[in-house]
């Protein structure tokens, strides 16, 4: 109880609880990651059980509609999949090749970082290159690359197994140097602290030093930089599955959806594509907002 | 035998400009000469003050005995068991993310030093119950503290001081520099005890060596230094300092600064500034002799 | 009387309650005189500052005083006034020389030759970092005096600088003021200073005075047990080693008392304030 009472009083509860947006925001983060984990046990329907699928029941409008059925609130799609079903498992995958890929580019930018700030000298001016040159690289053109060259160097009938690692894979590679560039630079201010020297006359190693003194006081950043990721990542996915490259079809993220309802825009099948389209805006803009929020409190400047 | 002794020791700093940056401008390698030919020796259980302005090498010194920096020339010798190191700032040299317990701890646990944090806690006037609670609960005198008790937590036989006081109050600045030299007699510790403020200095140390542009000008009893200083750098410093007896004493203006330490002045280095220059104070390096480095002082004329 | 303060406090609202950190400061400067106002961190000495010029930073505020500026109130001011009355009556000098001056202007010519910076013809076109610390510091100075003000504050004017350079810049500032019949407010934590500068004192301890006389009484004959306890922490030159802060048997427990620092939850060291209301009971009287 009390350390309930402590979370509340604490200073960022406080500025939590004072923005109404951030408190939507996370509520609406809340809603569509429970959904998404959820969605096995509650989605109306499996959409990939070929059995329960009712081929009659395909090209249903939402419920609202004219023709539209109780049972599939959202609508079917071309196969007589509940759009709603769809969308919690679409969002499974988006959220969690999302947050993977953003677990991925962490553990790699911030080792990166620490070691180029701590290190300094070579080893730093080496892994800055490297980041420079990726930096010039829009994200997604790295991802293909990753993902093509993975298509090409693995053999065929992998390629659906392995899919989704590889799409972690280049989503995490992309966006590895913004976590680098940061740690490096608070790296290099807390190296020339006492409290690091200290540390040093005692006589401890450079790789203790960094892990348990330095990287304790550089990750802050970091925290509000992954929140605002997780959202550039699924879209990113999004955008590499909308393309044909992302996930295979058989289990469809959010952007998977939407490409397939794509093709049924124009024929007056709207829903199929809208409501993924709604689902995918509603979860980055939420991660994003909550990002903003987290960045804005942590930053002692605006206290 | 001597527990510390600096053989001709110097430190060289490469502050050039970027590889790309000397090659497209054209412009030489800078070497910064930080510390100059310095030989010090230090006996047990003494404490040895090295007072200097800004930029003059003290800090350099005070880091290259405990071995954060390597001597671009000259020999560093103890014998002692271990050095440890009490630095300026009270709120940069403990990490603000662990708890006092483990910073205090941390010598002991890779050290392998039979002592006990509570007990260290004591010892410098703090609570055991203190090693609970983070680095920023505490005040700057406090947080000196907990820097001597992890400086303690390695059994070290000599403490480097650079600046422990600087930061602090002058009321904590007494208490903390009487807790030093109780924990002095009852550990029998040697003190090297840098300072810029030349009164401080004089409340604690034995002998007292000054810093000028790297090099070490005058080194003599601290009694001696403070009646009869010799080096006219020496004389100008304590002139300089504020007078609180406001004893309307006749002091000598105060001349020049201290210059460029990447393009110091040919010959003694601060023959610029000083009274007594002649011809030969501009050609020749005076050599340290007698405790003193200064043509001046060598040929009688002052 | 150039410049009068009375009863001033000045609060800060925070999450956790009200901050008082001036709590009924009064006293004055007449033209030409060096008034030095000393204390420890926490005092209120550079707040004091920031309040008579107008820059308290917001939720801070003057909750009750009044300033008065040659026999004209201050402290009601609308920004834009005060603004005004900044540059032109009120020279400011702050600690840090190096983030005083702005790194992108030159310094200006004529103003540099009255400070002593030598060749101010060639040096009119430099850039503040060609400059060492107490030349900057000379340059801060020359901008404070260059509308011929009528009241100058300085805040730590020399605590960033070398001991030589100190005694340089003090003289500079003496000379200055005493040539433009300015009244001078120094403020530092350094009592030397204060001995070598100011013809009075004031003493501050947690957001009072509670001393205030000429230079020489307040050193060598002081009244309140926490300016003896100062007095006797300062270390000196030539005195006998021996332990710090000597005090008269009589004040020893509340001296002890008024040192020894609250490690509240802020770890600020805040000065405890009711420990002043124990001193009232000793036989001491302002």
């Amino acid at each position: 109880m009390i350390l309930l009472r402590r979370i509340w009083d604490h200073d960022l509860a406080w500025s939590f609880r004072r923005s109404p947006v951030t408190v939507v925001a996370a509520a609406l983060t809340v809603i569509c990651v429970g959904a998404a984990l959820l969605a096995p046990w509650a989605s109306p329907q499996d959409p990939f059980d070929m059995a329960a699928l009712n081929l009659s029941d395909a090209f249903t409008p939402p419920a609202w509609e004219d023709k539209g059925m109780a049972s599939y609130p959202l609508g079917t799609d071309n196969q007589g999949r509940d759009i709603l079903s769809t969308i919690m498992h679409g969002a499974r995958i988006s959220l969690g090749v999302g947050i993977a890929a953003v677990l991925f580019a962490l553990v790699l930018g911030v080792s990166l970082g620490l070691l180029s700030g701590y290190l300094g000298g070579r080893v730093d001016a080496v892994i800055m290159r490297i980041a420079d040159v990726q930096l010039s690289f829009p994200a997604i053109l790295i991802a293909l690359l990753i993902d093509g060259f993975a298509r090409v160097a693995l053999p065929g009938d992998r390629h659906e197994d392995l899919a989704i690692p590889v799409l972690v894979l280049a989503i995490g590679f992309a966006g590895w140097v913004q976590y680098a560039r940061t740690v490096r630079g608070s790296t290099m201010v807390e190296k020339e602290k006492e409290y690091v020297q200290a540390a040093r006359v005692i006589g401890r190693r450079p790789l203790a030093i960094m892990l348990s003194h330095v990287l304790p006081n550089v990750t802050g950043p970091v925290l509000v930089i992954g929140t605002i990721h997780i959202a550039t990542a699924i879209i990113t996915e999004a955008t590499l599955s909308f393309l044909g490259v992302g996930v295979p079809a058989t289990r469809p993220s959010l952007g998977t959806l939407i490409r397939i309802g794509n093709e049924f825009l124009y024929s007056g099948e709207w829903w199929i594509t809208v409501f993924p389209g709604l689902a995918l805006v509603v979860l980055v803009l939420s991660v994003n907002l909550l990002g903003d929020w987290l960045r804005d409190a942590l930053n002692p400047k605006l206290r | 035998m001597p527990l510390l002794k600096l053989e001709r020791v110097s430190r060289d700093f490469d502050v050039s400009p970027p590889w790309l940056n000397r090659v497209l401008d054209h412009e030489p390698r800078r070497i910064l000469r930080a510390v100059d030919q310095v030989s010090l020796d230090i006996d047990k259980g003494e404490t040895v003050g090295l007072v200097g302005e800004s930029g003059c090498g003290k800090s350099t010194v005070a880091r290259l005995i405990v071995g954060l920096y390597a001597p671009t020339e000259g020999r560093i010798e103890y014998c002692g068991r271990r050095l440890q190191m009490i630095f300026q700032d009270p709120y940069a040299s403990l990490n603000p993310r662990w708890r006092v317990h483990d910073i205090v701890a941390e010598p002991i646990r890779f050290l392998g030093t039979p002592q006990k944090v509570e007990e260290l806690l004591r010892q410098v006037g703090l609570s055991p119950d203190d090693g609970e609670k983070y680095p920023h609960e505490f005040s700057g005198g406090q947080r000196q503290r907990i820097s001597i008790a992890r400086a303690l937590a390695g059994e070290p036989d000599f403490l480097v001081c650079d600046e422990p006081t600087s930061a602090l109050d002058v009321s904590v600045q007494a208490q903390i520099l009487n807790l030093m030299s109780d924990l002095q007699r009852r550990l029998g510790l040697t003190y090297l005890f840098i300072s810029h403020n030349l009164a401080v200095v004089s409340q604690v140390a034995d002998r007292v060596g000054v810093m000028y542009l790297g090099r070490i000008v005058e080194l003599a009893p601290a009694a001696q230094l403070f009646s009869r200083p010799r080096h006219p750098y020496t004389r100008m410093l304590l002139d300089a300092v504020p007078d609180l007896g406001m004893s309307g004493r006749p002091r000598t203006p105060v001349r020049g600064e201290v210059p460029n330490p990447l393009a110091p002045p040919s010959g003694c280095t601060f023959h610029p500034r000083c009274p007594h220059a002649n011809e030969r104070c501009r050609r020749e390096v005076p050599a340290f002799i007698d405790g003193v480095a200064c043509h001046a002082v060598l040929e009688g004329r002052i | 009387m150039t410049l009068e303060v009375r009863d001033l406090r000045v609060e800060f609202p925070t999450r956790r309650g009200t901050l008082t950190a001036l709590d009924g400061v009064s006293f004055s400067i007449a033209p030409g005189e060096v008034l030095g106002v000393v204390g420890e961190s926490g005092a209120g000495k550079s707040i004091t500052g920031l309040a008579i010029i107008g820059l308290l930073e917001p939720p801070g505020r003057i909750s009750a005083g009044e300033v008065r500026l040659e026999g004209r109130r201050i402290d009601n001011l609308p920004p834009e006034e005060m603004r005004k009355l900044r540059g032109r009556r009120i020279g400011v000098i702050f600690q840090d020389p190096l983030t005083s001056l702005n790194p992108l202007y030159t310094i200006g010519r004529q103003l540099l030759g009255e400070v002593g910076i030598p060749a101010p013809a060639a040096r009119y076109g430099h850039y503040p970092h060609q400059f060492s610390g107490g030349m900057r510091q000379r340059v801060v100075i020359a901008l404070a005096l260059a509308a011929e003000p009528r009241l100058l504050i300085a805040d730590e004017p020399t605590t960033a600088l070398d001991v030589s350079i100190q005694a340089q810049i003090i003289a500079l500032l003496k000379r200055l003021a005493a040539d433009r019949s300015a009244a001078v407010m120094l403020i530092t934590h350094d009592m030397g200073v204060i001995a070598e500068t100011a013809h009075r004192v004031a003493v501050m301890y947690a957001g009072r005075i509670v001393e205030v006389g000429s230079v020489r009484d307040v050193i060598h004959a002081p009244k309140h047990p926490y300016t003896v306890g100062l007095m006797g922490s300062i270390p000196r030159i030539a005195a006998k080693r021996s332990r710090l802060v000597r005090v008269p048997s009589a004040l020893r427990s509340a001296v002890r008392a008024l040192f020894r620092r609250a490690s509240g939850p802020d770890g600020s060291g805040r000065q405890p304030r009711r420990l002043l209301a124990a001193c009232r009971c000793l036989s001491w009287s302002a």
